[in-house]
């Protein structure tokens, strides 16, 4: 007998015993005790426990379709893949079938935050392609790099599929799969014992990207916690603010960049990244190509959207706000203001702004930031000219400082002074935040009663009073400090050890089981924060899943869009909203009354007011299901301050003669102007608040019910009684300080600063296959006149090490901590090594990395990994030196992707030595390992631009 | 002719074993089963080696070793026809084994068709079928071999990547001894086509 008869009697004995029955119920398809078929009963048994055999081949199917056998690698229509045109796919390419029979489903994108709305194209259940959804009013059918690499998400082969249970110590990698029933059940238990205890606030929720609010609020207050922690600190705190501080009713700036003559950009890199990115992005060119725009972009960096501008300048950090001002002066000086507005709508006359401005010259702009006074003054006086057809726009470039409340505040003013606010092509926002106010939410659970130091830090006065900005940035420092504590702590679509400042303190805190006792993460992926959890719940992704979601639409009027399901979620992963009722009726309570209906009841309940198409006779959700999305037929937002008051409106009101602030039940709807009523601006004196006594007393926790009232905004916090004792000065006008480390800085330090690029997010984009061999690495950028200072050449590495804010040390006690190294009397944040690259396109006092690299626990591609585990034991074995000098996953004897086979050219393969490290390859670093947590100490955002650093070459043996 | 359609029934059993096995994590209960003369016997004797008990402990290192294997989160080797092939899950394997698993009125739920344990089980579903249906006996045997020849046969990278990677010799004697039926199950059928 040879060998493979041998081998085959022996299965054939094997086969044998099996089928006498040894195993009957147990073997045929996983199915152990003649579980359901699928749907059937329990949805949350595991899926194996679904997997019925059914009786009958179907041989007439079989010879049906026989003729048309599947072949590897042919080229039939097989959805599913979506092949770039590589030099195996050019044969049949382009593909004219395969789009032939797809359904065309819409959706909204979630690679990034400005939720695009998209079509997938869907062929016998796959998502072949993914494009823009023209039906989309924001997005108008535009759709970015990151948008289209959304195969890669939705199918890429390191997916999380199933619930999984920590073993061993918590951050060890060691895990179990769980049912559903058994993660949920042992979830619930957790829960539910916070609940009971009395301390509800000791479950925080911490969300990363996340466009499902109304879903997670109704989960959240009934359960009774307020500790929804989000990373809006870390993001666009000090914006928000300003512009709240402005305008009460918005805190997010429209610029009508589509109809502008000029536009005036601090910092923000619009055609990379950005709230509003493409929506924001193409209006820009739209404005610059059919209307003459001229876009002039303050950035120490030359971004893309720097080096598309018509001028590009690069000030020292954090000195927009002193530029700002100094056009503000120049513009009063050359009287080019627009008087009627700032005397008619704003609460300061222009004598007041003349002597406020007085000191803010060119010159001082110049001596503070490098930018020549005469560009200031000319740019000024351009601006001021194109008004009120102009605008600034800003972002984290900014606002993203210790003193970057003041720099967008300053920013802010010059709209003012010009009288571009609320014009078309100007300044301007929209009434309503989100999606249009005829869509009303199912009814919500009462928020929250209690009080979390972790939510609503007391020592940020503006965090939290307008709306909840949080300080996110603060809350593993307080968590070590011992200011609160977590019995549970449940992460959704987060990557705080990669995107939160000081990653050392993240992992000691998130590693901790006494400060948090226990973590439920959910997401699509394994990623850093995953890895330090306890249970780890499989998410849908945005194709996956339902929403109605909108961003503040630069069309300046309001929208829905829908997320839907394009296909069934892969595996077994579900999303919150299927899986928060579960939970609720598992903790009880009386939780489980927010959700009575099944998910598509809900939706179709909460889309109900969507109108009817008179063309297709769809309304509601069915409308939206076909098209993707709706925008009702308001006019525009121009000068809302200008909307007369209905009969209906002055019914029962009250006019101060002194003011012409109108008031009905005390609270404040208008202001008298010109005589008549109109709706003036959501602020207590119903004027653009150029001067804010608001936030002085906010800032001095001082009782301001009445200026709550009189601004109609009755949301707003008034001072809350766990902020006692704590006190700031904020100024009310907008003025500009500089943080004492910028002042002197010593010859070997720069400024660091971080950025993104356009192929990706912060921190989830890195694992996209596509996107990743675009753009994998960040080597640090230094100009070529301070290399030279250095010795540095393209490609040599230096030593970064950064420092703590002198100036937080002094407004800020609170955040010190006595366990870190000093150097020179300098708390010391982290050393790393980094290779530089040289560019022109920095300021010379900089030192730029991008953020988005450096993962070490997000998929083998988010590393740059090639994984070489396999020859470990069997190196001479040729089948598996073949499968790893390719991807993990990819067969090379099969596998066809040209793609994928050369997306690895930038594995590193130098080990950790910078000797032998060749530029563009690797996974980059994490430069959130340098930052300090650096809290602007008004509203709490988180200071990345600011961090001061030392740097030195490194010998390479 | 008999014998031949006997042995293939009867190697149905072997596939449906290790469909079984791939699908999800031994328990306690098909551990037990495995653990009792004969089963015990043919199984080693087929090259499969089993804990000396079926206590908790050894459950969850079993538990742990499939997860890192097969499940991840991280660095393991998802085990479908599309990732191996195509880099990705749902790609043209996973539509041809939508047509066969439709044609052995098989229902998967949410595990995806193209896991080598449910093409391992439909393999089975075939070959069972095989045996009801003598006088379709040559259409069933074009079936099964066509079949194993588009769907049973890329596992080789997987299998000898997932044997390096075991870290109980529970799986790893697994991994191999599916790698061997597949390997002599190959022979078979290549030499059996017309």
């Amino acid at each position: 007998m040879d060998a493979n008869s041998e081998s085959r009697r022996r299965f054939f004995e094997l086969g044998l015993a099996v089928g006498a029955g040894a195993l009957t119920g147990l073997t045929t398809s996983g199915c152990q005790d003649g579980r359901q078929p699928q749907g059937a009963a329990d949805a949350n048994k595991p899926d194996d426990a679904r997997i019925q055999q059914s009786r009958g081949v179907d041989l007439e199917k079989w010879k049906r379709l026989k003729g048309k056998p599947y072949e590897l690698g042919g080229f039939e229509a097989m959805p599913g893949v979506c092949r770039l045109p590589g030099p195996l796919a050019k044969r049949n390419w382009p593909d004219r079938n395969k789009y032939k029979d797809v359904k065309r489903v819409p959706g909204m994108c979630q690679l990034c935050s400005t939720v695009c709305g998209i079509i997938g194209y869907v062929k016998d259940g796959s998502v072949i392609k993914i494009e823009g959804n023209p039906n989309d009013p924001n997005s108008r059918g535009h759709l970015c790099a990151r948008g289209q690499a959304g195969l890669n998400h939705l199918y890429h082969p390191e997916r999380l599929l199933y619930p999984l249970r920590r073993v061993g110590n918590r951050g060890e990698g060691k895990w179990k799969r769980v049912t559903w029933d058994e993660a949920l059940d042992e979830i619930a238990a957790r829960l539910k014992a916070v609940r009971e205890s009395g301390s509800p606030e000791e479950f925080a929720f911490h969300q990363g990207r996340q466009r499902s609010k109304d879903a997670l609020a109704r989960f959240l207050n009934a359960f009774g916690t307020p500790t929804q922690l989000s990373h809006r600190a870390l993001c666009s705190g000090n914006r928000r603010a300003a512009n709240l501080t402005y305008l009460w009713e918005s805190d997010w700036d429209l610029n009508d960049v589509e109809h502008s003559k000029y536009i005036l950009n601090f910092g923000s890199n619009a055609f990379e990244a950005h709230q509003g990115h493409v929506p924001f992005a193409t209006r820009i060119q739209n404005g610059r190509f059919k209307n003459g725009a001229k876009l002039v972009t303050f950035d120490v960096r030359l971004s893309n959207t720097a080096g598309s501008s018509d001028e590009w300048f690069a000030p020292f950090p954090g000195t927009d706000g002193a530029i700002a001002l100094a056009m503000c002066h120049v513009i009063l000086v050359e009287n080019l203001h627009d008087a009627g507005f700032i005397e008619g709508w704003t609460n300061v006359t222009v004598d007041e702004l003349r002597e406020h401005m007085q000191s803010y010259t060119p010159q001082w702009a110049e001596q503070i930031s490098g930018v020549p006074a005469t560009d200031i003054h000319r740019i000024a006086i351009e601006f001021a000219q194109a008004a009120p057809a102009c605008t600034t726009m800003c972002n984290r470039g900014s606002s993203a400082h210790i003193n970057g409340f003041y720099n967008d505040r300053a920013i802010n003013l010059l709209n003012a002074i010009v009288g571009s606010v609320g014009k078309k092509g100007g300044w301007c926002w929209s009434l309503w935040g989100g999606l249009d106010p005829l869509v009303k939410t199912p009814q919500m659970p009462p928020s929250a009663k209690a009080w979390s130091v972790l939510e609503d830090p007391p020592e940020y006065p503006l965090a939290n009073v307008w709306r909840r900005m949080r300080v996110g940035e603060i809350i593993y420092l307080y968590l070590l400090q011992g200011r609160a504590k977590l019995q549970a702590y449940m992460t959704y679509n987060l990557d705080s050890p990669l995107t939160w400042p000081e990653e050392s303190l993240t992992q000691q805190v998130l590693t901790d089981e006494e400060l948090i006792n226990f973590h439920i993460c959910i997401n699509c992926f394994y990623n850093e924060t995953a890895h330090y959890a306890d249970i780890v719940l499989p998410w849908a992704t945005f194709m996956e899943r339902w929403d109605l979601d909108a961003r503040a639409s630069y069309n300046l009027r309001p929208y829905v869009g829908l997320r839907t399901p394009m296909i069934e979620p892969l595996g077994e992963s579900k999303d919150v909203r299927e899986f928060f009722p579960e939970l609720a009726r598992r903790i009880g309570g009386g939780m489980d009354r927010w959700y009575q209906e099944s998910v598509e009841e809900y939706m179709e309940k909460w889309a109900s007011n969507v109108p009817e198409n008179t063309v297709t006779g769809k309304r509601g959700l069915e409308r939206l299901l076909d098209e993707g999305a709706w925008q009702g037929d308001r006019e525009p937002f121009y000068e809302p301050y200008n909307i007369v008051l209905s009969n209906d409106d002055m019914k029962g009101a009250n006019i101060d003669e002194k003011t012409g602030l109108i008031t009905k039940d005390g609270i404040g709807i208008g202001i008298i102007k010109d005589g008549k009523p109109v709706r003036g601006f959501a602020t207590p004196s119903r004027r653009l608040e150029v001067r804010s006594l608001f936030v002085q007393k906010i800032g001095k926790n001082e009782d301001c019910s009445d200026l709550i009232a009189a601004s109609g905004v009755t949301k707003t916090q008034n001072r809350h009684d766990n902020h006692r004792g704590h006190d700031l000065d904020i100024d009310q006008m907008p003025t500009w300080f500089q943080p004492q480390e910028h002042r002197n800085l010593a010859d070997n330090e720069l400024v660091m600063t971080s950025f993104k690029w356009n192929v990706h997010n912060h921190g989830r984009t890195m694992n996209l296959k596509w996107l990743a061999e675009i753009v994998h690495s960040n080597p640090a950028w230094i100009n070529p006149k301070t290399a030279s200072l250095f010795g540095l050449k393209n490609g040599d590495w230096i030593e970064v090490t950064s420092y703590y804010s002198q100036e937080l040390e002094k407004q800020s006690p609170h955040l010190k901590r006595d366990d870190l190294p000093t150097e020179n009397g300098r708390r010391v944040v982290a050393t790393m090594r980094v290779p530089v690259v040289l560019m022109e396109g920095i300021h010379p006092r900089v030192l730029a990395m991008s953020n988005s690299c450096g993962h070490w626990q997000y998929t083998s591609v988010a590393q740059a990994r090639r994984d070489r585990r396999g020859l470990l034991g069997d190196a001479n074995d040729s089948t598996a030196e073949q499968s790893t000098t390719h991807l993990a996953g990819s067969d090379p004897s099969t596998y066809r992707d040209a793609d994928w086979e050369r997306n690895m050219w930038w594995e590193d393969t130098s080990g950790g030595d910078p000797a032998r490290w060749k530029p563009n390859t690797g996974k980059g670093w994490n430069q959130n390992r340098l930052m300090p947590i650096a809290p602007d100490p008004i509203s709490g955002q988180q200071a990345y631009h600011d961090t001061v650093v030392s740097i030195k070459k490194v010998g390479l043996a | 002719m008999n014998a031949a359609v006997d042995e293939l029934a009867s190697l149905a059993g072997t596939y449906r074993l290790l469909a079984r096995l791939w699908i999800r994590e031994v328990d306690d209960q098909l551990l037990t089963i495995l653990l009792v003369p004969p089963l015990c016997d043919v199984f080693t004797a087929a090259g499969g080696i089993l804990p000396v008990n079926v206590a908790p402990s050894t459950l969850e290192e079993l538990a742990v070793d499939y997860c890192q294997l097969f499940l991840g989160p991280a660095n393991h080797l998802p085990p479908f026809q599309s990732v191996w092939q195509h880099g990705q899950f749902q790609s043209e394997s996973a539509k041809s084994m939508q047509h066969y698993v439709s044609v052995a009125g098989y229902e998967t739920g949410s595990l995806m068709v193209d896991h080598l344990g449910v093409q391992l089980d439909v393999m089975a579903r075939f070959l069972d079928f095989r045996l009801e249906s003598v006088q379709h006996s040559d259409d069933v045997f074009d079936l099964a071999s066509t079949y194993f020849a588009e769907h049973l046969t890329w596992v080789a990278p997987l299998l000898e990547t997932a044997i390096n990677r075991a870290e109980t010799e529970f799986y790893r004697s697994t991994i191999r001894m599916t790698r061997d039926f597949l390997s002599s199950e190959k022979t078979f059928w290549a030499a059996a086509r017309p």
